[in-house]
């Protein structure tokens, strides 16, 4: 948890993501960050965010108050300042139905007072199979090593 | 024998989960013309030089591979990959991602230099 020193997170990507939650901003933690937080051994060193429309103002809003600028003008929109470069912005995730609906499927991870929403390991492994590119396909097997171990905890 | 109903269970079906200390118990209960013996010099974890608590670390450890290699050969996956997925799974997800963070510094510093 915050504070602690194993807690992964800079206290501006903390605010940023409770100043989101704060404000109802709809928004899903994807890629290989959300599947190491369900257990897959894989190395990260990014956090990517899938928001269901990047003109959402409350980005803007919590980009400011953890001290950093929301350009979503650039290709691909991106979110600057100190302690907050490791989080990404993606537009969208090959192999996936649309937002609302993996939104609709997603889990609660709690952090801190609030609680971020991540992409079940299971759509992530479709999605990195789609993607298809080399890094991708490197990590399948690690993925549905996690997916097999989490099957037994169910 | 004072044994719960389960591990007589245990013994009656063969399974191999059954302690051998149990195991002597029944067949000395039974008044078996059978012998057995542990032979401690052949068991890994239980060196000499070894700890109380290093024996507990290690059989932990053996346990947890070969629950990994049980799920690893019913999915097909690798049971090395399972067992890190394992011990990934006893840590908060913060805590997992933080040592994945921290590997790819080592990471990155190691390919730095």
């Amino acid at each position: 948890m915050p504070g602690s020193t194993d807690f992964p997170l800079s206290d501006e990507e903390l605010t940023f993501l409770r100043e989101l939650t704060r404000a109802g901003a709809k928004f899903l933690i994807v890629g290989l960050g959300a599947a190491v937080l369900q257990g897959a051994d894989a190395v990260t060193q990014d956090l990517d965010l899938w928001f269901r429309s990047v003109a959402d103002p409350s980005i803007a809003q919590a980009a400011r108050a953890a001290g950093g600028v929301f350009a979503w003008r650039s290709v691909p929109p991106m979110i600057a300042g100190d302690g907050l470069e490791r989080l990404d912005i993606v537009l969208q995730c090959d192999g996936l139905d649309n937002f609302d609906v993996e939104y609709a499927h997603a889990a609660d991870i709690p952090l801190d007072d609030f609680a971020v929403k991540i992409l079940p390991l299971e759509r992530i492994i479709a999605s990195k199979r789609a993607a298809g590119r080399p890094k991708d396909k490197a990590v399948l097997e690690a993925l549905k090593a996690a997916l097999a171990a989490r099957s037994t905890l169910d | 024998m004072g044994s719960s109903p389960s591990r007589i269970c245990k013994l009656e079906a063969c399974d191999d989960t059954v302690a051998a200390s149990l195991m002597l118990r029944a067949l000395e209960i039974m008044d078996a013309p059978l012998r057995i013996e542990i032979d401690a010099k052949r068991d890994a974890w239980s060196g000499p030089g070894h700890t109380k608590r290093e024996r507990r670390m290690l059989a932990d450890r053996l346990l947890r591979r070969r629950r990994a290699e049980r799920i690893a050969e019913a999915h097909t996956v690798d049971a090395g990959d399972v067992e890190h997925v394992l011990f990934n799974l006893s840590l908060s997800p913060w805590q997992r991602l933080a040592r994945s963070f921290q590997r790819a510094r080592l990471d990155r510093l190691s390919t730095e230099r």
